[in-house]
């Protein structure tokens, strides 16, 4: 593939990248969208076009409008020789930004690393076309682990195993994805998946349940259950060094021990009380706090980038909703306010959206959700169950 | 007379107070405030020590993964469903227990069944026996693995305690993977919240 090539060429009143605020502020409906216009594309057959608007069109922080003189922003396509010129006006300031494109064979990276800048200088707020999803889906029976592209649009499978093979989760990095595959005569195996090299190796087999939870932010860790019918344990597999150590064991159910971003805390969930709660653990005391205090059914947890918030599945009235909670539980708020199933809410990496899956009959879609205006886009949908959606 | 006096009026006394307490009965059982600070879960076995297992169980090979990509009409196309092997079973294998709702004891039907069952393994001693624990769709997947797992064991460890050999029996969980009824109600539910028994071959 030949290398995606980009030359900025004008750039007034530079954006200062530098100013991206971190701060995470979840459902504050004073937040408004940005306005974009498109101007008439007289580049409107070219793929790579309309594969960039349609990006643009996937994040729920963006609204497209018809009158310019109601746009935050204007953005202009034009096919200038072999390459394509692309045009973004701030309309308030008049600043201007120009994209200059050469002709590339993969349209769809190109768009994907085009729509990140752009977005980037439109929201202030780091692009996530990059970010990657992985899943699991069945196959002529047989349910195999798949990755994706944000948009649905390059979808690659990745394991054709013989039996079963679920709750994929990749690395940070997105080099690395871990998986549980079932053996038929009961027992699971956990198995690494290099996308660098496509080698997939077993790192941790046992009778019972196997089931990874995360990756360390770092990609070196691995944090994963094992139920072996007795005990619930939580192991750290080191992908360096290729060993195991036991850090919390359990006769209650244990389950998604995930990343948080706080030092030396994981977290996960536990029906210690009598009903799954979410607990914060510290690898160091070895004391863990419980979370979760609202529902009885508190499940699924994903923690953004700054550890300060989480994000996580509670079933009210037998509907999976998703909530936005503060670790200390002060900023709170209900993402999904409406009577449909969510489940695997995940915290994009710009701390803006979470990523959901909802199933509808035998079609699966996955949304995005901004968490301060609680609008919510589709990302894209899928003629199959998908499950275990995971993303980095 | 005084002394009798003296004695009505702190039976009245009494009588009064005893009236006030009743009174001031909290109409809703105490509810003991939740622990907001850190909490050492109950059953946490003692601090574990760093557990260096060198040796992984290897028994599966290394391979490379695929790079197929797929379309969405491949997709559709390959979302046929495959016979299930529980069809083949006998009877008395074919047979499913249930369980309630994000609960994982055995019911009285559900004893009678595992009965049939265990008497079907000592009359077949070479058989061994895969059990598979199921959910309904309600809860998210990873928790309802856990669950699936553990209603599998329940089941396991009943017959074990029937005098079925531990060694003849294998629990794995799908969870809410492999719903028998996909239907959204109570009685899809209930058919889907259980375990299957398979012949290990």
């Amino acid at each position: 593939m030949k290398k995606f090539e980009i030359l900025l060429f004008l750039c007034l009143l530079a954006v200062n990248s530098a100013a991206y605020s971190l701060t995470i502020e979840i459902s504050n409906p004073n937040l408004r969208p940005f306005k974009l216009y498109v101007a008439d594309q007289k580049a409107k057959n070219i793929e790579l076009a309309n594969l960039l608007i349609h990006y643009l069109q996937l994040m729920p922080n963006i609204v497209f409008v018809d009158d310019i003189d109601n746009a935050d922003h204007a953005l202009s396509i034009e096919k200038k020789g072999e390459a394509l010129n692309i045009i973004l006006t701030f309309t308030k300031t008049q600043e201007v930004i120009s994209f200059e494109v050469k002709k590339n064979e993969d349209n769809v990276d190109t768009a994907i690393k085009l729509a990140d800048l752009i977005f980037e200088k439109i929201t202030q707020t780091k692009g996530i076309f990059l970010t990657n999803l992985v899943f699991s889906m069945s196959w002529h029976g047989v349910r195999q682990i798949f990755l994706s592209d944000i948009s649905g649009k390059k979808i690659r499978k990745l394991t054709d195993n013989l039996t079963d093979s679920v709750a994929p989760k990749i690395s940070p990095q997105r080099n690395l994805v871990v998986y549980t595959r079932y053996f038929k005569t009961g027992g699971t195996s956990l198995r690494l998946i290099d996308l660098r090299n496509l080698d997939d190796i077993p790192i941790y087999s046992s009778k019972g349940l196997n089931v990874a939870g995360s990756f360390s932010e770092d990609g070196t860790k691995i944090y994963f259950t094992s139920y072996d019918g007795k005990i619930s344990k939580i192991f750290i597999y080191d992908t360096d060094k290729k060993n195991l150590e036991l850090i919390y064991s359990s006769r209650a159910r244990l389950a998604t021990p995930v990343k948080t971003n706080i030092n030396n805390n994981i977290a996960f969930v536990s029906d210690e009380y009598g009903s799954p709660q979410i607990f914060l653990y510290n690898l160091e005391s070895k004391k863990a706090k419980r979370l979760t205090y609202k529902h009885n059914y508190s499940t699924s947890p994903s923690f953004a980038l700054t550890g300060t918030h989480f994000v996580y599945v509670a079933m009210v009235s037998g509907i999976n909703k998703i909530y936005a909670s503060s670790v200390d539980g002060m900023d709170f708020s209900l993402l999904t306010p409406i009577e449909k199933n969510f489940e695997d809410p995940h915290w994009s990496r710009n701390e803006r959206f979470i990523f959901a899956l909802s199933k509808d009959h035998n079609n699966s879609s996955v949304y995005l959700i901004d968490i301060s205006t609680l609008r919510y886009t589709k990302l894209f949908t899928l003629p199959a169950v998908m499950s275990y959606l995971y993303i980095e | 007379m005084k002394k009798s006096l003296l004695l009505l009026f702190i039976l009245i006394l009494l009588s009064a107070c005893a009236k006030q307490k009743v009174v001031s009965q909290p109409l809703q059982p105490e509810v003991k405030p939740v622990p907001k600070e850190e909490v050492v879960p109950k059953e946490q076995e003692k601090p574990v020590q760093s557990v260096q297992e060198t040796q992984i169980q290897q028994k599966e090979e290394a391979k490379k993964a695929s790079v197929e990509e797929v379309t969405p009409t491949m997709i559709a196309k390959a979302q046929t469903t495959v016979s299930d092997s529980s069809s083949e079973e006998v009877s008395v294998l074919a047979k499913m227990i249930h369980f309630d709702f994000d609960k994982y004891d055995i019911k009285k039907e559900a004893a009678e069944i595992l009965k049939e069952i265990a008497d079907y393994l000592k009359a077949n001693p070479d058989i061994r026996l895969l059990i598979e624990g199921h959910c309904d769709e309600r809860g998210t997947r990873e928790y309802n693995l856990q669950l699936g797992m553990r209603r599998a064991e329940s089941a396991k460890k009943y017959l074990i305690d029937l005098g079925i050999d531990e060694k003849r029996l294998e629990t794995i969980s799908y969870g809410k993977d492999k719903p028998l009824v996909d239907e959204h109600n109570e009685e899809a539910w209930a058919k889907n919240r259980r375990c299957e028994f398979k012949r290990i071959k």
